[in-house]
């Protein structure tokens, strides 16, 4: 059986490549543009992909900034939209599952860590995330109304069950947004995502 | 193809591999049954997965599971005590900053707790005691399944 698992930043971005490969395997969260530091206590104002220690520009991913409990700022917009207002091809992440045969998922969850241990929160860093659900331009969406601060074991954003047909594909829709606690660069920050499934 | 399986499909209504065929993976989960069948993990295009296809043939037949392993292409088993209250089977696909993969869970539920391995592909396993999780990673026993139908 032929599983695979990979993540996209946005519908349509380039992969965020395995680690292994040297390549583009992060998201990056800066200021004004790529290589901008972002103020403490501000959000992302850009997003790519870019490599472990955020030095090389992989391409610009979907940008989401944080504007309120149940808002944010997709792309260059000056005008925030709420959550559900958010279409899935203006997500920070994109998470898809392929498998062989039809499946259901369920349990699928998303958390922030340092990179070492998916139980340990990032390091220096305040990430948000809500899940988006809104693939259809005129109708409002179904994910997550607020922004939940995940860290660690400690806040783990819950997916929503993928039940209502089995499909051989699954996608799941994620914003993003960050601030810094600090004055520096912060890579101690990882993303794990996982689900169930027969 | 169809005529090959028929035997093992056709005489039960519900498809299911009573031997290691092109339809089982290399990495699978075996369950033994109180009939005396052996059943083996499969794919078979169009079908719902092989552990909803065994709830259903347990439930129909009035059957339970007495026994339940996951063996891997590397030759390892990871097995379970006979007799439990329940067995759990389930897939746990995780993606990281850097890699991912699936893990096959093969696990058993006795008063309400679950022992679960979690086993990557080269059968390598991490145990973990959780709550029972219940349908649809649970198939029960039968007399467990009647007292809670009662």
């Amino acid at each position: 059986m032929a599983t695979t698992v990979r993540w996209f930043g946005g519908a349509g971005s380039p992969e965020i490549a395995p680690a292994a490969s040297g390549g583009f395997n992060t998201v990056g969260f800066f200021g004004a543009s790529f290589g901008f530091s972002i103020r403490v206590g501000e959000y992302n104002t850009t997003t790519f992909r870019t490599n472990a220690n955020g030095t090389s520009n992989g391409s610009q991913l979907p940008n989401i900034k944080f504007a309120n409990t149940s808002g944010a700022f997709v792309g260059a917009s000056l005008i925030a939209e709420e959550l559900l207002e958010i279409e899935n091809t203006l997500s920070t992440l994109n998470v898809r599952l392929n498998t062989d045969n039809p499946i259901k998922t369920q349990n699928t969850k998303f958390r922030a860590f340092d990179r070492v241990n998916i139980n340990n929160n990032p390091s220096g860093v305040t990430i948000n995330a809500a899940e988006v659900r809104k693939d259809q331009a005129l109708v409002r969406g179904s994910g997550d109304q607020f922004w939940q601060s995940i860290f660690g074991s400690g806040s783990v954003l819950d997916l929503f069950d993928q039940t209502t047909a089995n499909a051989t594909q699954h996608d799941f829709y994620i914003a993003l947004t960050a601030t810094p606690t600090s004055i520096g660069e912060k890579t101690d920050i990882g993303f794990y995502w996982e689900t169930e499934f027969l | 193809m169809f005529l090959k399986y028929q035997e093992d499909s056709l005489s039960r209504d519900i498809p299911l591999s009573r031997k290691v065929n092109e339809l089982v993976p290399k990495s699978r989960w075996i369950a033994s049954l109180s009939n005396g069948e052996t059943i083996f993990e499969d794919y078979r295009d169009g079908e719902e997965p092989a552990w909803e296809r065994l709830r259903r043939y347990v439930k129909q037949e009035g059957l339970s599971i007495t026994n339940l392993r996951a063996q891997f292409e590397s030759g390892k088993t990871v097995p379970l005590p006979a007799g439990q209250e329940g067995y759990i089977q389930k897939k746990k696909a995780w993606l990281t900053t850097g890699a991912g993969g699936v893990m096959l869970c093969v696990g058993y539920v006795q008063k309400n707790i679950a022992g679960i391995h979690e086993a990557a592909n080269d059968g390598d396993s991490v145990f973990r005691i959780v709550s029972d999780p219940g349908e649809p990673w649970a198939i029960y026993r039968k007399d467990v399944r009647d007292a809670v139908a009662k």
